[in-house]
């Protein structure tokens, strides 16, 4: 299947079926983009329809004001941090899909370049955030593990 | 058509197209193998405690019905397939990448890059699942 042209820098092509397959991922990954933008406005909306929601730490009797303000500035940041992460990602994906459909359509080599590149950084922002949250999942089991044995 | 007569042009590949290519190929490699270790550890902890960790699960949860652990236990079974597949295609993306530039074989770059559409298949699948569900909650309750 594959077929090797002229010699030019790496002295390979792109073919017609790879193309297709490129282009094809790159579609997929257009409609990623839009759920993780979709998920980020129903996260806002979400969070103001439920403001009052933010009563759990009343009910369970921890009713201080100093608790609430934490509790609340805790779901603020989480949501911040939420709605970032997810058009960041949204971002990364919609420009592989834009520039890469371009960039096959029209045979510019750079837009289909950052598109490529772009979908380098969506994987490599997921590597750091998935070994960034099991670090902390994992010291957050130690710490109580040993307040358990400490205990 | 003007699409379809660019489609059957040859594209070379430069050397940023080589890196990027290269890059995607790391990265995803990397969150498959950082997967695969997680999942087996988790394996590892659910042979030895498996039991337990259910139980301990039913019981935080707030509601409580009859079959609750049973649907438990074939939930998370469904979920580590999903996600063990989700690996696969990772791994497979990354591995037919690299095999496709080191060889310069445009059909194993082009499996590299349907792997990774299989992947966002499922990524789309699942983010259309949980906005639906967000919905539905933010509706109904």
């Amino acid at each position: 299947m594959s077929e090797i042209q002229e010699p030019n820098d790496t002295g390979f092509s792109f073919d017609a079926y790879t193309k297709e397959k490129i282009k094809s991922t790159a579609r997929i990954a257009g409609i990623v983009a839009i759920v993780f933008l979709a998920s980020s406005v129903l996260d806002i909306f979400q969070y103001f329809f439920y403001k009052n929601a933010n009563t759990v730490s009343k009910k369970e009797g921890f009713n201080e004001p100093s608790l609430q303000q934490l509790a609340n500035t805790s779901s603020v940041f989480a949501l911040i941090v939420g709605i970032l992460i997810s058009l960041v990602s949204a971002y990364f994906l919609y420009s592989f899909f834009v520039n890469s459909k371009q960039g096959i359509a029209y045979s510019e080599g750079a837009k289909f370049d950052t598109g490529l590149k772009n979908l380098g950084n969506f994987f490599k922002l997921w590597a750091i955030l998935i070994t960034f949250f099991m670090v902390i999942i994992f010291l957050s089991a130690l710490a109580a593990g040993m307040g358990l044995s400490f205990n | 058509m003007e699409s379809h007569e660019e489609m059957n042009t040859e594209t070379p590949i430069n050397p940023q197209t080589e890196w990027a290519i290269t890059n995607i190929s790391r990265w995803v490699r990397y969150i498959a193998i950082f997967g695969f270790s997680v999942g087996g550890f988790i394996v590892t902890v659910m042979l030895f405690n498996g039991a337990s960790v259910f139980k301990a699960i039913e019981a935080a949860l707030p509601i409580k019905i009859q079959g609750l652990y049973t649907a438990l236990v074939i939930g998370f079974f469904i979920l580590f397939f999903i996600a063990a597949a989700v690996l696969y295609f990772l791994y497979k993306a990354s591995q037919q990448l690299i095999r496709g530039l080191l060889q310069k074989d445009t059909f194993l770059l082009a499996e590299g890059f349907r792997y990774l559409k299989n992947f966002f298949i499922v990524m789309s699948v699942y983010g259309v699942i949980m906005f639906l569900a967000n919905l539905l909650k933010l509706l109904y309750v």
